[in-house]
């Protein structure tokens, strides 16, 4: 069950998308990216994401709404909305409906690493949340200190399929 | 208030001017409330008040002197009626009747009837002839006296059984009224007349209550005066107030004011004219009460006028704290107005600049990642050059939004002086957008207005309107289309419309279409400041822009601009 951990990076701004997509590739995650919020919402009904990184002020449709679209559509999804405002009332909004965090663009490599991990965390223990051993297992695992470690000993804990 | 402090802290005197005249007009204001509203009706009350009390006054006065007339017309009537029953008493004395008469018996009668009353002059006998037969009394005549001429004898004769004379001269060249009574037995007329001065009755006059106050007359149906004071006039001299018959009593109106009573009597057809004696002592009186009144009511009103003065000053005093408090809200309204859109402002920089921001940050991010050894240590060929060039765009888009900025904060250095529109219009259409007009297959049609008149400008912010308002039209037209170019010179304004048959802006954005950072154009495109800072431009030059959009059809920007700048 050797699986990738799956991102889903949706932002207006494609070179930015692009870019950090490629970064997170370097270190091990599976990422796709979409450039507004219709076409990442076509691409999440296509194949499941474990993670979406999720820009706020988009044309069309907003962060926002993707976000709330998403969370429907996959509930054990986590996801972390970024945005140029750096303003707090947006952040308390969208975790109301839903989001792990706010992150302020532009945001630095390791912070986004160790936020991704702990989105991931959250999203195994709602996974395996009928199953005590497992939630040790997890919360076991995520003590330690380097997040592309723990991200790698964790996605062998997922079995994928929710 | 920020700019209201400042223009006060350099022209303090100036303010402080502007500040008194308000004071004053205010004062004036209030003032000609409080008079119109308490003074006015006062007046008018004291008015009708005045009006009312000499009214009364002048009623109670009538009525006083009508009382006077009809007393001294009572008491001469019932002296004449006491003479004439003394008379009537004397030849109804069946002694009287009977005696033969002569003058030592008439001295004896008249000294009886004297007795009486000391008006009777004489008394003398006069037989159906109107010939004097027998007299006793003062007078000497001479010659045998006749009265068969005599309007009195003929009244007598025609059937009067009594009468009473009118004052006359007579024989004796005396005035002087005369009483007579007819009597017949056995077809023997014998008359008996006695004469009676007007000094009884004028003493009468003078001596009856009231009489101080009045001059009193007796004219008879002519107008000639019988019974008469000196002061008044000449007895058998003639008035001017011949009472009227009819009432028998009443007041007579003056034209100048001094009106008079008369009563007529029953005895005689004579009637009582009282007038109100002039008194120069009452007349002081008179005068003394008036400028009392009249004192009173200045004092009073000057009271009035302090007092409204005084309450005046207060409210004027209330108004203006009232003002101020207002001007210090509204200076306050305007701070936090002030600070929201700096606060705005700031969240759109902030978001406007974090974006490419972070483009750099994972470029140069990719950049370090492609050198680790972790990561396999090697660049790509060309990977280099494309990075950098991302960086490099993303620092220029850095830069035209601070330099966009700049000018919204920046307005000192402008330069005003007289353009026309059309011709800016020309340089930025046939010059600078030339190329971009041409490569978007933008056809240009330019309706310029008749009579086109010079506007006080700075060239350089209006050529940044026209190119926002041209370049946003072009986007607008991705496929091509139709740019038209419109003015036209009102009488204190120019108007210029920029229409375009592009895609047209949906009615939710068309708010939002002039604040800053707001844009429809793909990230990295436009800045969002293009309208706002057009908008900004405008106003301060005292113009105005509106939008018109239809979806599918069509945008038009019209803009106003007045041709002198208001200050």
């Amino acid at each position: 069950m050797q699986r990738p951990i799956k991102l889903l990076i949706v932002d207006d701004e494609t070179r930015f998308a692009t870019t950090i997509a490629s970064r997170l590739r370097l270190r091990g995650l599976d990422v796709r990216t979409a450039g507004n919020g219709v076409d990442a919402l076509e691409l999440a009904a296509r194949e499941p994401f474990d993670l979406a990184l999720i820009d706020l002020k988009m044309p069309g449709l907003d962060g926002g709404q993707v976000l709330a679209q998403l969370k429907v559509d996959h509930p054990h999804l986590e996801a972390i909305i970024l945005t140029g405002h750096g303003t707090l009332e947006s952040v308390v909004e969208l975790s109301k409906s839903g989001a792990f965090t706010c992150l302020p663009k532009p945001v630095e490599l390791d912070k986004l690493l160790v936020t991704l991990q702990q989105a991931y965390v959250v999203r195994l223990k709602k996974v395996f949340a009928a199953d005590p051993a497992m939630i040790d297992r997890i919360e076991g695992i995520a003590c330690g200190d380097n997040p592309r470690v723990i991200l790698d000993s964790l996605r062998q804990l997922d079995d994928g399929d929710r | 208030m920020d700019e209201h402090h400042a223009s006060e802290n350099q022209s303090p005197s100036g303010s402080r001017h502007v500040g008194a005249r308000h004071y004053r007009e205010l004062l004036w204001q209030t003032l000609t409330r409080q008079i119109v509203l308490y003074f006015l009706p006062l007046l008018l009350l004291a008015v009708f008040f005045h009006v009312q009390y000499r009214t009364m006054v002048r009623e109670s006065q009538e009525a006083h002197l009508t009382l006077i007339a009809e007393q001294q017309a009572a008491t001469l009537d019932l002296f004449l009626r006491e003479r004439l029953v003394n008379l009537s008493n004397l030849v109804d004395d069946p002694q009287f009747a009977g005696h033969e008469m002569s003058e030592p018996y008439l001295q004896e009668v008249l000294s009886r009837l004297r007795l009486t009353s000391s008006a009777f002059v004489d008394v003398g006998v006069v037989d159906g002839s109107g010939n004097l037969n027998v007299y006793a009394g003062p007078v000497d005549f001479r010659k045998p006296i006749s009265y068969a001429n005599d309007a009195w004898f003929q009244r007598m004769r025609a059937g009067t059984g009594m009468l009473i004379t009118d004052i006359y001269l007579g024989f004796r060249g005396q005035p002087h009224l005369t009483l007579a009574v007819k009597r017949e037995r056995n077809g023997d007329v014998r008359i008996v007349r006695s004469a009676v001065l007007p000094e009884q009755l004028l003493a009468l006059l003078e001596t009856l209550e009231g009489a101080q106050e009045v001059s009193a007359a007796v004219v008879n149906t002519e107008g000639v005066y019988q019974v008469v004071t000196e002061r008044v006039g000449e007895p058998l001299g003639r008035t001017t107030s011949i009472p009227p018959r009819e009432p028998n009593r009443g007041f007579v109106d003056e034209p100048d004011g001094e009106g008079w009573a008369y009563a007529w009597l029953s005895e005689t057809p004579w009637a009582l004219v009282v007038h109100e004696r002039p008194r120069q002592n009452g007349q002081a009186v008179l005068m003394n009460r008036r400028n009392g009144i009249l004192l009173v009511t200045v004092v009073f009103f000057l009271g009035v006028g302090v007092v409204i003065l005084l309450r005046a000053r207060q409210l004027v005093g209330q108004q203006l704290a009232v003002e101020q408090h207002e001007a210090e809200l509204s200076g306050q309204l305007v701070h936090a107005a002030k600070l929201a859109s700096v606060g705005e402002l700031a969240a759109g920089i902030a978001h406007e600049i974090n974006n490419p921001l972070a483009i750099i940050a994972e470029e140069v991010g990719m950049l370090k990642d492609s050198m680790d050894p972790e990561f396999g240590g090697k660049l790509e060929p060309g990977e280099l050059d494309e990075r950098l060039g991302e960086i490099h765009d993303a620092v220029f888009r850095c830069r035209d939004i601070t330099r966009k900025l700049l000018t919204f904060v920046r307005q000192t250095d402008i330069k005003l002086e007289p353009h026309l529109v059309e011709k800016i219009l020309d340089d930025v259409i046939g010059g600078m957008l030339s190329t971009e007009l041409l490569v978007g297959n933008v056809e240009i049609v330019k309706e310029y207005g008749p009579d086109p008149r010079p506007l006080m400008t700075d060239r350089n912010q209006l050529v940044q309107v026209f190119l926002n308002l041209v370049k946003n039209a072009v986007d607008a037209m991705p496929t091509g289309g139709t740019l038209t170019v419109r003015t036209r010179h009102e009488s204190d304004k120019v108007a210029i419309v920029v229409q375009d048959t592009g895609t047209g802006i949906p009615p939710a954005q068309i708010e939002k279409l002039f604040m800053p950072f707001f844009t429809t154009k793909p990230p990295g495109k436009g800045t969002g400041l293009g309208l706002s800072v057009s908008a900004s431009i405008l106003k301060n030059f005292g113009g105005n822009i509106f939008v018109e959009s239809v979806l599918g059809k069509g945008t038009a920007f019209t803009m106003e601009l007045p041709y002198d700048i208001p200050d």
